[in-house]
């Protein structure tokens, strides 16, 4: 038998089909020496983890926690995951005009009317009543009644854009210029099923296709809460 | 039900003690290893898009404090005794409670664990103190599994012989 040095390693680690792992042990048999070595690393293996053993029992550093619970995640993670308990109804497009989509009936179930979110205008459509007004006063980090917003961002054409959920089951992303808020995006929203008798928008609920849809539009990072206000107190135009 | 973020923040404090465990196999002594395990864990989720689901959290942070590691030492060529003084108990064993004999055999066992090149190091601690198979290693590493057996077997030979001195080697290996 031909046992190298990285086979006999294996072998004492257990890493060998089981075949072999019973052709090495009846060999090993006739070479006490090799028998001795394998319990010596048997032993070393234990040394090394009693050697290591106060780090694994040491208590936890608070600091350790605070940075678990307190450091914030990546912001693409953030887009990727919000809401993400939830299975998207995929009714979700995107690069088709708003309104022909609308036009269409594809945006099941949306609010469109005098008290609506979102309004058809000559412009497109553009959000109207409650959302419109969430995304010119509600910071992202703000959560309470209505709609909600998920980031903040300036888009690469120089707009000023906010991803949102409304109370609808709606989602998508808004960008400010000198007509209101026009819908650049638009999708189902995740929805919490069995909830009670009002849908309501998983917080900060993003479907796939509104986060590649910012990942496209995105010019460098979202706002953070500082920009956010800054941005907001110039009414988020571009100046 | 949690959302998904509070299920990772959960697995990462889980996580914590292997993660500690493994740093000090790095750095050597507590103070380096508790430093270390802080930017990892910062790291992680400041990078978290990076790490793909459904993959393990574990690898991933371990080679994540490996790199930091690394990064570390070029930045700051860390001082020759990369484990600190063996003798210096307090170094690593914080339970202050281990007697001579047990100390110096951790102390023969650090020792050896410093003086192995950084690469097979690595390899012992996640396969022989942490416990990973080869595949797990390999893939924390980003290493081919060839590459880790044949690094663990270098490796385990040389503490052998460091850690229970002349003649732990045994004297042919080939038949």
């Amino acid at each position: 038998m031909n046992l190298s040095p990285e086979t006999l390693s294996a072998f004492i680690d257990g890493e060998l089909p089981l075949e072999e792992m019973h052709r090495i042990e009846a060999a090993l048999q006739d070479r006490p020496d090799l028998l001795a070595y394998v319990e010596q690393q048997h032993a070393l293996r234990t040394e090394l983890s009693d050697a290591l053993s106060p780090a694994m029992n040491a208590p936890i550093p608070d600091r350790f926690l605070k940075a678990i619970n307190e450091t914030p995640t990546s912001w693409q993670w953030q887009i990727s995951h919000a809401g993400g308990l939830f299975a998207p109804r995929n009714l979700a497009w995107t690069g088709v005009p708003a309104a022909a989509a609308l036009a269409c009936g594809l945006l099941i179930g949306i609010n469109v009317g005098r008290d609506a979110d979102i309004v058809n205008t000559n412009n497109g459509l553009v959000a109207h009543g409650q959302l419109a007004e969430a995304l010119s006063n509600k910071l992202a980090s703000n959560a309470g009644a209505g709609p909600s917003i998920g980031i903040s961002f300036r888009a690469k054409d120089g707009r000023y854009c906010r991803t949102f959920a409304t109370q609808s089951a709606t989602a998508g992303i808004a960008c400010r210029d000198a007509s209101g808020w026009a819908i650049a995006a638009l999708s189902a929203a995740p929805i919490e099923v069995g909830s009670q008798a009002n849908y309501r928008p998983a917080a900060s609920a993003m479907p796939d296709v509104i986060r590649n849809a910012v990942t496209g539009m995105i010019d460098g990072t979202p706002l953070d809460a500082a920009g956010e206000r800054q941005v907001k107190a110039e009414d988020w135009l571009t100046h | 039900m949690d959302a998904p973020i509070d299920t990772i923040r959960r697995q990462m404090t889980a996580l914590l003690p292997r993660l500690r465990r493994f740093a000090v196999s790095l750095t050597g002594n507590m103070t380096d290893a508790d430093d270390l395990v802080q930017d990892t864990i910062e790291r992680a989720l400041k990078s978290l898009h990076q790490w793909q689901q459904g993959t393990r959290l574990d690898s991933w942070m371990f080679r994540i404090a490996q790199n930091l590691w690394i990064d570390a030492m070029r930045a700051r060529r860390v001082r020759a005794g990369v484990l600190g003084d063996p003798n210096d108990a307090e170094n690593v064993a914080v339970d202050g409670v281990r007697d001579n004999e047990a100390r110096l055999i951790y102390a023969a066992t650090c020792r050896a664990l410093k003086e192995l090149p950084e690469e097979q190091r690595t390899v012992v601690a996640l396969v022989l103190i942490d416990g990973m198979s080869y595949r797990d290693a390999a893939d924390t590493l980003n290493l081919p599994i060839g590459t880790v057996t044949s690094r663990l077997a270098r490796a385990r030979e040389a503490l052998a012989a460091r850690v229970f001195g002349a003649g732990a080697k045994p004297a042919e290996v080939m038949q």
